[in-house]
């Protein structure tokens, strides 16, 4: 049909084709890449499209609905303030506030942002901050939190108000002194009463105990702005799917709609017959390479199990048969007409059945290849027996013993951009992969033998991505594409629908974790054990590392107390089983939270038990700077163990800070806390834990990068390293501006590139700031050496006297001697490149670490519980954490902030689950949900900085430890508010009731 | 894929109507398409020849008052209602069940008006307008006639009106009027908007005494179609409102709800416990709790 219509002023006058969506029309047909998708069922809001002025999800809107409408996308806000001679109106306030407050990470939902809240500010230029929740409550975002976002928004009203606000850079609440005067009481907020004033009193940027370097960098340690927010603020077509190729097919994949199953025969006849399918591929097609899709160095650290297409299928969505066609419609509808005959075999979706006598046995290919302990006779896809000195003598020594069994789900990563790729062949027969992935070198390692093609034929670039999380640390639909490349000869785009991420995508491991801890009276642990039941789903990605990180960091953290220290009692058993269930993989915080939801629960159940106070029982007992980490000499990621001393553990102040943030003193145990006036149904509850992650796997990890000088003095700073929104690129700049004395926009970024950029091992394992980082200062300290020796006879040459490199110093794009004379960093780049005894400046420096030094945290939530109806609501999540030197408060922060918020979901309600026949029952954000803008609890966070000498700057991890604490804070809380004791997450209404029910 | 070959934007009913008669029998009402694009495109709906949108017709968005009753178009969104003093006032349990509706970019474009034609058991209008004692207008090619909207519905998805043939236009119930109130109240999981595990909609006429004079009560999902609780009305009618006639009427209701366990949602037992709150709280003067 016809239909015409104004796009961002332009008259729009076209054919659409039946059933074509507006975010079909505006992506595919009209390239308005601004408008990205994150799910077809109108949840996700990242296609929100202004229509009248009024947003609209523009996937559940047909496009002959636009017929006489104004249609405004983010193409038609601001624009980057420099384009050479012609005039830039520069970027809309709404997009400088985005900007300037941190609030886009991965930047995939923040055009929908920016759309959302420009209708809100034309309609109410002075919202509150209740308003502006609810204007964002349909744009999901999985990575920050919503907290920059509100604070931009806010911001931005007050400029468009006209009104001064003060610079980001001013807003800082930090220095040594100012600390300890700021005042961390507690905010006097209320949620959920009417006056939803939330979280004003709450700053954007987070308190800080700085250390004691801070004044002297003048880069390092501030909240820059993130140095990919320009184009992500504009909707640039920066990610995967955001290019058109001619000829690109699209490919579609058929799962297998039943749960094990063999491949009688295969059909694809009727399917290559209609009009617009180029190719049908089945297991009878591919080269038989078994291989694993975790996305691990070599060797990869678990069992080899998967093909590309196999003649069995062991889960609901496995895969059957790939398609690639002219158009999707096209494709979806090859899928249909291919004929399968399965032979059914049995099935089991619990890990409890899976080593079960007459279990039905899920790897039986011949060429199936073990790794460890793996057993795949008996469903066993890895084992862990881990003994740290002697559990039963120190059960022998304990006044008490408490056991315990406890849950944990499995969940989504959730990832607003689905995972994507687009494969193609350029003009020197090379494969090119395009692809949102955080591990673009593995990726092509672990694919060459896949493909059949030598790893120098293939090149991997990753553009912008909407988030991984660890869902994307995993090789797992870029050979989809690639077949299809290889058997057509054309480029593919192959992109999961959101359904597609819940059935046929990764998740985290589900486990059943029972606790056996010995106490003395005095509250010293003697001895603490762990034996865990991990399933691993249908294949065993990331199976051993996952569960083995369970207890290599959960039960690492509680030593005990007096001689426990120089000799703990742990021991940590593991079987990690299959089942025909979609298989788990890495998710951020990679086996951690699972552990502490047992570990940091039964620490709660003992404190209480034994009438201690919770905070001290847990400080008594945590492991302290000096000491060993006990699993260091006992497990290493399935490679040799070797001891490593903790360097630096905040986790005192930590503690201490958190609760005066919280208020913990008057209102832990203070019954007149607990209740709600004039509401006798609404109980009160305070709960922390704490927690430690790691930083990067040591001996193994290994980041590159290198550093090249230009004419005016600027630097191309290539990294392997992979920014998957959580700000890496920026952070590896500031480092590299830091040592080069020059601001980060002097630093242009390129990362991710196998062809272009060093190798690194990818973003995993919280390690790029500080592996990737420590790289880039040793890249940096090299071409600054290169940079004082040149000046340092410039400076000679111009008549001065003797003057030694050494004495020179990088700073305000200068070489400065002791008596002020310098010269510019321009000058230097000039005379080496064109003047005199030219050279390339330049260098590469790579960096692996001896240890992995842990984070810790210590993590507050307080909670109101509906006692009659079981529903919990969090008002409040405070972290505070050492996670060494922060390099930039903001984006810190936001990792913190998105952290919190994701784990508070598998506190309280996600959960992923199959019925009988394993059909999943979570398959789109209606019945999976993730937390919206106006559901969220106050947010805090407090960086206790240390300086971990490891690191040139000190740094240690964030990004994964602010999982690990919430759920467990959360669910002592519940316990605190109500007796309720919920030892299976999430903590439902449901299962809070029933445990009432319980107890009373 | 071929869903439909026509898509047509009438001005007024009369014109649609037509389009739908010349569509014979394979022509759609289509309103804000929140629910039919998704049950096309996951093809819980059979393709059709034409899509006849109904939202550029200006009666259909018209919410007034005439005498003492409020008229609410069906092309009503429920952003609408939402910012509808007239509603605000008279209709508090409709703007409330309007507000929880999906996302605000959903809430932008859904219906009044689809989602009840939509006919779930749990249609959160649905609900608030069974307990306005709302009526709907259809209009026919030949006539137009008005469905006490209990009797609107038939089972899950289906209207009792012939969606290929008919519209529904509007809605209409009585203004509030002194001692009355409404009350929407839905329990869901943590601090989620997604999913109800129950939903309550009620009207009550109380003397100054306390009495209850009258009242109706309307829960979803409670059984094939959203469910007007009339014994429990009955149990509460003319009482005033203490523990013993409060547990009477939970019994009434536990009697004539039809709940189920639901893999998705919460055990049959959970949602009988939460029915004899949610109606306790609807006289105890106690809030719900919004997770949100
Ligand atoms: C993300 C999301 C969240 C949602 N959340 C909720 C929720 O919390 N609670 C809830 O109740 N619903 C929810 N819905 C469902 C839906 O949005 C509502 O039911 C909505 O009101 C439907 O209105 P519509 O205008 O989009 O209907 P449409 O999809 O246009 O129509 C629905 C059906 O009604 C028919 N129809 C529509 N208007 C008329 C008319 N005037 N006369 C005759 N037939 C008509 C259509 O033919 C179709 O069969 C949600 C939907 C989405 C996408
Ligand atoms: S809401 Fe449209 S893509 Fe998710
Ligand atoms: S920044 Fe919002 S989804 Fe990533």
């Amino acid at each position: 049909m016809r239909i015409e219509f104004t796009l961002n002023g332009s008259a729009i006058d076209l054919n659409v084709p039946d059933g074509m969506t507006l975010l079909n029309l505006l992506r595919d047909r009209l390239a308005v890449h601004g408008v990205k998708h994150g799910c077809e069922s109108g949840e996700c809001g990242a296609c929100t499209v202004l229509v009248d002025g009024v947003p609209i999800n523009a996937c559940v809107m047909l496009a002959p609905k636009a017929q006489g409408r104004d249609l405004r996308t983010i193409e038609s806000f601001g624009e980057h303030p420099l384009h050479g001679w012609r005039n830039s109106a520069g970027l809309h306030p709404l997009q400088k506030a985005f900007i300037e407050t941190g609030a886009i990470q991965c930047g995939y939902c923040t055009p929908a942002m920016v759309l959302v809240a420009d209708a809100l500010l034309s309609k109410n230029p002075s919202p509150t901050e209740a308003e502006v929740r609810e204007s964002l409550s349909g744009v999901l975002c999985r990575c920050t939190g919503y907290l920059k976002p509100v604070q931009a928004i806010l911001r931005a009203a007050a400029v468009l108000r006209g009104e001064q606000i003060e610079e980001v850079s001013e807003l800082i609440p930090i220095s040594p002194e100012l600390f300890n005067s700021l005042d961390f009481s507690e905010s006097d907020y209320v949620y959920g009463e009417e006056d939803l004033q939330l979280q004003t009193k709450v700053g954007l940027l987070p308190q800080m105990q700085v250390s004691q370097d801070w004044e002297t960098r003048h880069t390092v340690g501030r909240p820059e702005p993130k140095v990919d927010a320009m184009k992500l603020v504009q909707g640039k077509s920066a990610f995967t799917a955001d290019i058109e190729m001619r000829g690109m097919l699209t490919a579609k994949l058929l799962h297998s709609p039943v749960a094990h199953a063999e491949i009688r025969s295969i059909d694809t006849s009727k399917a290559l017959e209609l009009p617009g399918v180029v190719a049908v591929l089945t297991w009878q097609d591919l080269p038989r390479v078994v291989y694993s899709t975790a996305g691990q160095s070599d060797p990869i650290p678990g069992p080899l199990d998967t093909f590309s297409l196999d003649k069995k299928v062991r889960f609901v969505g496995d895969r059957v048969a790939f398609v690639a066609a002219e158009t999707e419609d096209i494709a979806n509808e090859a899928l249909a007409l291919i004929e399968v005959d399965y032979k059914i075999l049995p099935a089991f979706f619990e890990a409890a059945q899976a080593m079960e006598e007459n279990a039905p046995q899920i790897h039986d290919e011949p060429e199936y290849v073990d790794f460890g302990d793996s057993d795949a006779k008996r469903n066993l896809a890895a084992k862990i027996r881990i003994d740290i000195g002697d559990v039963e003598r120190g059960f022998d020594e304990a006044d008490h013993i408490f056991e315990e069994t406890y849950q944990v789900p499995k969940v989504q990563q959730a990832h607003i951009e689905p995972h994507v790729v687009v494969t193609y062949w350029d003009e020197d027969d090379r494969l090119v992969i395009r692809c949102s992935t955080q591990v673009p070198f593995h990726v092509r390692r672990q694919l060459s033998p896949v493909l059949n093609l030598p790893a120098k034929r293939i090149r991997v670039i990753k553009p912008r991505i909407g988030g991984g999380f660890g869902g994307k640390q995993e090789v797992m639909i870029e050979d989809v594409a690639a077949h299809l490349t290889i058997a057509t000869g054309r480029p593919v785009r192959f992109e999961y629908t959101r359904a597609e991420e819940f059935y046929a995508a990764r998740s985290r491991h589900p486990m059943s974790i029972t606790m056996k801890t010995g106490v003395k009276n005095d509250g010293t642990i003697t001895a603490n054990s762990m034996i865990c039941l991990s399933d691993t789903g249908a294949y065993g990605c990331h199976a051993l590392t996952v569960t083995g990180n369970t207890g290599h960091k959960g039960m690492a953290l509680y030593v005990g107390d007096g001689k426990y220290r120089q000799s703990p009692n742990i021991r940590f058993y593991a079987d990690v089983v299959y089942s025909n269930t979609p298989p788990a993989g890495a998710y951020r915080g990679y086996g951690v939270p699972q552990g502490f939801w047992a570990v940091d629960r039964q620490m709660e159940n003992i404190a209480r038990a034994l009438d201690l106070d919770p905070l001290e029982f847990r400080l008594k007992n945590a492991l302290r700077a000096g000491e060993l980490q006990p699993f260091s000499t006992a497990w290493s990621e399935g490679r040799e163990p070797q001891p490593e001393i903790i360097n630096t553990c905040g986790l005192e102040d930590c503690v201490r800070q958190g609760a005066r943030a919280i208020g913990w003193d008057s209102k832990f145990g203070v019954s007149a806390w607990k209740d709600v006036p004039g509401k006798p149904h609404l109980k009160r509850g305070i709960g922390v834990a704490t927690v430690m992650q790691g930083t990067a796997i040591a001996y193994l990890d290994m980041g590159g990068a290198s550093i090249k000088m230009n004419d005016d003095g600027s630097f191309n700073l290539l990294v392997g390293a992979t920014d998957l929104g959580t700000g890496s690129d920026t952070v590896l700049a500031q480092q590299a501006a830091e040592v080069l004395g020059v601001p980060i926009d002097d630093i242009v970024v390129y990362s991710s590139d196998t062809d272009f950029t060093p190798f690194d091992k990818g973003a995993y394992a919280s390690s790029t700031t500080y592996i990737s980082g420590a790289a880039v200062v040793i890249a940096a300290e090299k071409v600054a050496e290169r940079i004082r020796i040149r000046a340092a006879n410039m400076l000679m040459k111009a008549g001065r006297r003797e003057i030694g490199p050494q004495d020179l110093r990088l700073s305000d794009r200068k070489v400065v001697a002791p008596d002020g004379s310098s010269v510019t960093l321009e000058e230097v780049a000039l005379n080496s490149l064109h003047h005199e005894d030219q050279e390339q400046i330049m260098a590469v420096g790579s960096y692996v670490s001896p240890v992995s030094p842990p984070p810790f945290a210590a993590q507050f939530a307080q909670v109101q519980v509906d006692i009659e109806t079981g529903q919990v609501v969090v008002e409040k999540l405070i972290m505070a954490v050492d996670a060494g030197v922060i390099i930039n408060p903001l984006t810190a922060s936001g990792q913190v902030e998105g952290g919190m918020t994701q784990a508070l979901g598998y506190g309280v309600c996600e959960e992923m689950r199959y019925d009988d026949a394993g059909n999943p029952r979570e398959v789109d954000f209606h019945d999976y949900h993730i937390f919206s803008a106006n559901e969220m609890p106050e947010l805090q966070t407090i960086f206790i900085e240390t300086v971990e000498p490891t690191h040139p700057f000190g740094v240690k991890a964030v990004a994964e430890i602010p999982i690990d604490g919430v759920a467990p804070a959360v669910g002592n809380a519940v316990l605190d508010a109500c007796g309720a004791a919920v030892n299976a997450a999430p903590i439902t209404p449901e299962r809070v009731w029933t445990a009432l029910k319980g107890s009373s | 894929m071929n869903y439909w070959d026509q898509y047509l934007l009438p001005n007024s009913i009369d014109e649609a109507l037509g389009m739908l008669h010349e569509g014979k029998g394979s022509a759609k009402v289509i309103a804000g398409g929140t629910d039919l694009l998704l049950d096309i495109l996951q093809s819980r709906h059979p393709a059709v020849d034409a899509l006849i949108d109904i939202t550029r017709i200006p009666e259909m968005q018209v919410v007034e008052r005439a005498y003492d009753r409020i008229y609410v178009g069906g092309g009503t969104t429920h952003n609408d209602i939402v910012a509808n003093p007239l509603l605000q006032q008279n209709a508090h349990c409709l703007v409330e069940a309007s507000s929880l509706i999906g996302g605000n970019q959903v809430r932008n474009v859904a219906t009044i008006g689809g989602n009840v034609a939509h006919a779930l058991p749990a249609g959160d209008g649905s609900i608030a307008l069974l307990a306005l004692d709302a009526e709907a207008e259809i209009a026919s090619r030949t006539s137009r006639r008005w469905i006490a909207l209990e009797d609107l519905f038939l089972g899950p998805r289906k209207p009792a009106f012939e969606p290929s043939k008919e519209i529904l236009v509007r809605f209409r119930f009585p203004v509030l009027k002194a001692g009355e109130s409404t009350m929407f109240q839905r329990v869901m999981r943590p601090q989620g908007v997604a999913i109800a595990i129950l939903n309550m909609a009620t009207w009550t006429r109380k003397s100054v005494e306390g009495i209850i004079e009258d009242i109706r009560i309307a829960i979803g999902p409670a059984g094939p179609k959203p469910l007007r609780a009339r014994k429990t009305e009955q149990s509460l009618r003319g009482k005033a409102v203490n523990e013993g006639t409060l547990s009477e009427a939970v019994e009434a209701l536990l009697e004539e709800t039809r709940l189920r366990t639901s893999p998705h949602r919460a055990t049959r037992a959970y949602r009988k416990h939460l029915l004899s709150v949610l109606l306790g709280r609807q006289f105890g003067n106690i809030g719900p709790q919004r997770g949100r």
